[in-house]
């Protein structure tokens, strides 16, 4: 199941989307973030989710792909609309019926907040999706290097960051393993009550924990003997530039900004 | 009579979409009681997987896996059983074990199947002995061991729950010379004091053809060959182009047949190899 | 000092800190290895023989207890040269998927050379040229957690030949492939050796690997038993034995016959060897 989770997941391509630089990519997802907030109603919505809707497009990702990455959170999507129908008692009432109360302006609210958050992460996954972890980690240390300053060790934790990443899968394959060894020494991994489940996973923690530290002995080695001391001036291979790609990004998110705040004056806010 | 018999097992991932594989593809195959088969393959020929299902950590996708005759995946009770009356003991056990001592961790398997406290020391002292641990060692930390002692704690720790059935993944993998010789040493004695069935699953042609009765050759999740040593070897260019590499010594045999030297090709161990050329030469080497 | 030889082991020993009170054995006893410029060298011994502590030995990773080592005329105990000796020293592990760094294969052996701060052009040459020298650059993009074992392990090579070191130090760099990764392996490093000069010091236990290395150390208890030419080495059945090792198997066929009376000639090593020995003496004794 784990391994079904698609969000945060990187698919490499040559799209206009994947080519932007890391650092426009992550202004820019960072400002259509901000205007789905700003939007009040929805012609400005609309607007915004025609930018998220053609930006995928123009990514070559299947939508396919970025729903399925959105099953796990379904029920969240669900559960946030669904309050706002009680939260809200404006306009009209539709049902009126014990303690629940459901009106017109109650359903339009959920069904904003609703578009609202698919939009909102429809936007952010799609910069995961067209940005591969390294690169992202990369970008947001340079955004952040001016911290430096302040002796925020950026680099260094950019690095973990990285190699956070890096051994996620690793660790994914370690613990299916563990599993199984476990279980076929009979341990009973998905029955009994909460105490003993808890107890259950003695087995596989232990052997994660210790194979980890392992891992995380020799990696150190390995990083030692290619002279990593965490400290070095380093340079990058892959060159950050700025190019006519993130030059349009930026026209493309203004013009939106400047859309979204007219949208909102001349028709009014709903919410 | 045959202990475990698989017929018609194939097992898919992503069935569905347009990526189903199949790891397993319409496998049948039988194992006799007290039998020490071989199953070889290399990396990714689905040999894991294939093992996985003798003891139900995995559900067919088709097919059925049969021990001393009934389906093991009937219901959720024989397949809980199958885990001990098929012990499964995986590649590098070592880094599976987690209790704080030795004799416990070797416990673990025989506590899950419910024994009351004296059977479990007898399991526990019978494996121990059987790998080579003494009892000194019993209330050391497993991790403060050596790699091999580590090995060894774990496959007793399989024992210990006294399986009809013993499959082993890689017994002898990443350990040197004298370690490999020790654990397939010790799988051999093993099966001679129990007479219990052995599986041995390896990519070492050299382990295996010191051990094994049969040998099963895996390939893309089919079965390519299934006979004895001496004529799964003596395909060697098809083994070749499986990834796989036959022993020296069969190797050279092979070769010295085919210069016209009257050799047996029954021949995979050195002894065996010295104690047949010599018999050739007594005889005087007739080509 | 003679330049000729790229690593120097002067009287050297040392031992792993112990967790408690009681000192620790020496793990490595006075020894003395001298490698030239250029060489295969195998170095082999069972588990706990010191053979892996001689990897982080020479390139300053661990600093020895007595003795001296000398990486291209560089004292290993000079802090200030450790970037030099690690640029001229390189080290492979057994494990591939514990010294891989990124998430993509060609950022992965770009780690060395950023580390160092090498311009990102000349990077990518390195990067390019080391991917094409292991085999690996079609898979340049790909995600190493999905290479297999061989692969991996090319990668982990190509890493430390983006730093241009002269000599790699391998320690079991096999133990945990197949068949075909360790053959994909072993063509790699003898193209390394062979065709770009370099020096490969190739820690293992699979006699089969020692056969090809132009030398081979033999250690045993902390000490180097033996060392010499395949050839010599392997003649001495009695020390390999006793250093918990086995000879090849067709070394030990031939011995084995030779013990016998059956005449065939010294040094047999590998498969062909012996068929060739064999023909030639049962054809020219037995038969004629």
């Amino acid at each position: 199941m784990i391994k079904d989770i698609t969000i945060g997941q990187y698919f490499p391509g040559e799209s206009f989307i994947h080519r932007l630089d890391a650092r426009a990519k992550l202004i820019v997802v960072f400002l259509a973030l901000v205007e789905i907030f700003l939007c009040k109603n929805f012609l400005s919505l609309a607007l915004i989710v025609l930018f998220a809707v053609v930006s995928v497009a123009i990514s070559k990702i299947s939508f396919k792909v970025v729903f399925k990455g959105m099953k796990m959170i379904y029920f969240i999507i669900v559960l946030t609309s669904v309050l706002q129908i009680f939260y809200n008692d404006s306009g009209t009432v539709l049902l009126d019926w014990w303690k629940i109360k459901i009106t017109t302006g109650g359903i339009f609210t959920a069904v904003f907040m609703a578009i609202r958050i698919i939009t909102l992460i429809l936007v952010s996954s799609l910069l995961t999706y067209t940005t591969s972890p390294t690169t992202l980690t990369d970008g947001i240390s340079r955004l952040l290097s001016p911290l430096n300053k302040i002796k925020v060790p950026v680099d260094t934790l950019a690095m973990m960051m990285t190699i956070a990443l890096r051994f996620i899968p690793t660790l994914i394959e370690e613990i299916d393993k563990i599993m199984n060894a476990q279980k076929a020494r009979g341990a009973d991994l998905d029955s009994g009550n909460l105490v003993q489940r808890a107890k259950a996973l003695v087995p596989i923690f232990i052997p994660l924990f210790v194979n980890s530290f392992r891992r995380a002995y020799e990696l150190a080695f390995a990083m030692e003997c290619r002279c990593y001391n965490g400290n070095n001036k380093r340079t990058r291979m892959k060159q950050m530039k700025f190019s006519w790609r993130d030059a349009v990004a930026f026209v493309v998110i203004a013009v939106m900004l400047a859309g979204i705040i007219l949208l909102n004056y001349f028709f009014g806010a709903v919410i | 009579m045959s202990i475990l018999e698989i017929k018609n097992l194939s097992y898919k991932y992503g069935i569905g979409t347009p990526f189903e594989i199949a790891a397993i593809d319409n496998i049948n195959l039988s194992v006799e009681k007290g039998e020490m088969v071989a199953i070889i393959g290399h990396t990714g020929s689905g040999k894991s997987t294939l093992i996985q299902h003798f003891n139900a950590l995995l559900k067919p996708s088709e097919g059925q896996i049969l021990l001393d005759g009934k389906d093991i995946n009937e219901s959720r009770e024989t397949a809980h059983k199958a885990r001990f009356r098929v012990g499964l003991c995986f590649q590098y056990p070592e880094y599976q074990l987690f209790e704080s001592t030795v004799y416990k961790d070797i416990a673990f398997g025989p506590t899950n199947m419910g024994l009351d406290k004296a059977e479990i020391d007898r399991r526990v002292r019978k494996a121990a002995e059987f790998v080579g641990l003494k009892e000194s060692m019993f209330e050391k930390s497993p991790f403060d061991l050596s790699g091999g002692e580590k090995r060894r704690v774990a496959i007793a720790g399989v024992m210990a729950m006294e399986p009809e059935v013993l499959i082993m993944d890689e017994p002898a993998a990443g350990l040197d010379p004298r370690g490999r010789k020790v654990i397939l040493e010790l799988i051999k004695n093993y099966r001679e004091k129990t007479g219990s069935t052995v599986i041995i699953v390896s990519h070492s042609m050299e382990d295996v053809a010191s051990v094994a009765e049969r040998i099963i050759v895996l390939n893309k999740g089919k079965i390519s060959f299934n006979d004895t040593v001496e004529e799964v070897f003596s395909h060697e260019s098809e083994l070749r182009e499986m990834g796989l590499n036959i022993p020296q010594i069969t190797k050279i045999f092979a070769e010295l047949k085919r210069y016209g030297f009257n050799l047996s090709t029954d021949v995979y161990t050195v002894d065996a190899a010295a104690e047949e050329i010599l018999r050739y030469l007594h005889k005087g080497g007739s080509r | 000092m003679n330049n000729d030889f790229l690593i120097r082991f002067c009287d050297v020993s040392f031992r792993y800190e112990s967790d408690n009170e009681t000192p620790l054995p020496l793990a490595i006893k006075n020894i003395n290895i001298d490698i030239k410029k250029g060489e295969f060298v195998a170095i082999l011994g069972h588990n706990g023989s010191g053979k892996s502590t001689i990897a982080k030995l020479s390139n300053a990773i661990i600093l020895p207890e007595t003795g001296k080592i000398f990486v291209d005329g560089m004292d290993t105990a000079d802090e200030n040269l450790e970037y030099e000796i690690r640029q001229k020293v390189g080290v492979v592990f057994q494990n591939p998927d514990n010294q891989i760094v990124a998430t993509i294969v060609e950022e992965d052996v770009a780690f060395g050379p950023e580390n160092l701060g090498i311009e990102p052009k000349e990077i990518r040459q390195r990067v390019d040229d080391a991917l094409k020298a292991v085999g690996m650059y079609e898979y340049r993009l790909h995600e190493p957690h999905k290479l297999s074992g061989g692969q991996k392990q090319r990668v982990a090579i190509a890493g430390v030949m983006a730093m241009q070191t002269d000599c790699i130090v391998l320690d079991e760099p096999t133990a945990m492939l197949d068949p075909k990764g360790r053959e994909e392996v072993m063509k790699s490093l003898l193209r390394l050796n062979r065709e770009m000069g370099k020096t490969v010091i190739l820690i293992t236990h699979y006699m089969d690997e020692a056969v090809k290395a132009d030398r081979v150390i033999v250690m045993n208890g902390g000490n180097v038993v033996l060392d010499g030419t395949p050839k010599e080495v392997f003649a001495h059945e009695d020390v390999i034995e006793n250093a918990g090792l086995e000879l090849p198997d067709s070394a030990k066929l031939a011995l084995m016959l030779k013990k016998k009376g059956v005449n065939l000639p010294d040094g047999i090593l590998t498969p062909d060897e012996f068929i060739e020995g064999f023909k030639f003496s049962v054809s020219g004794g037995a038969l004629n």
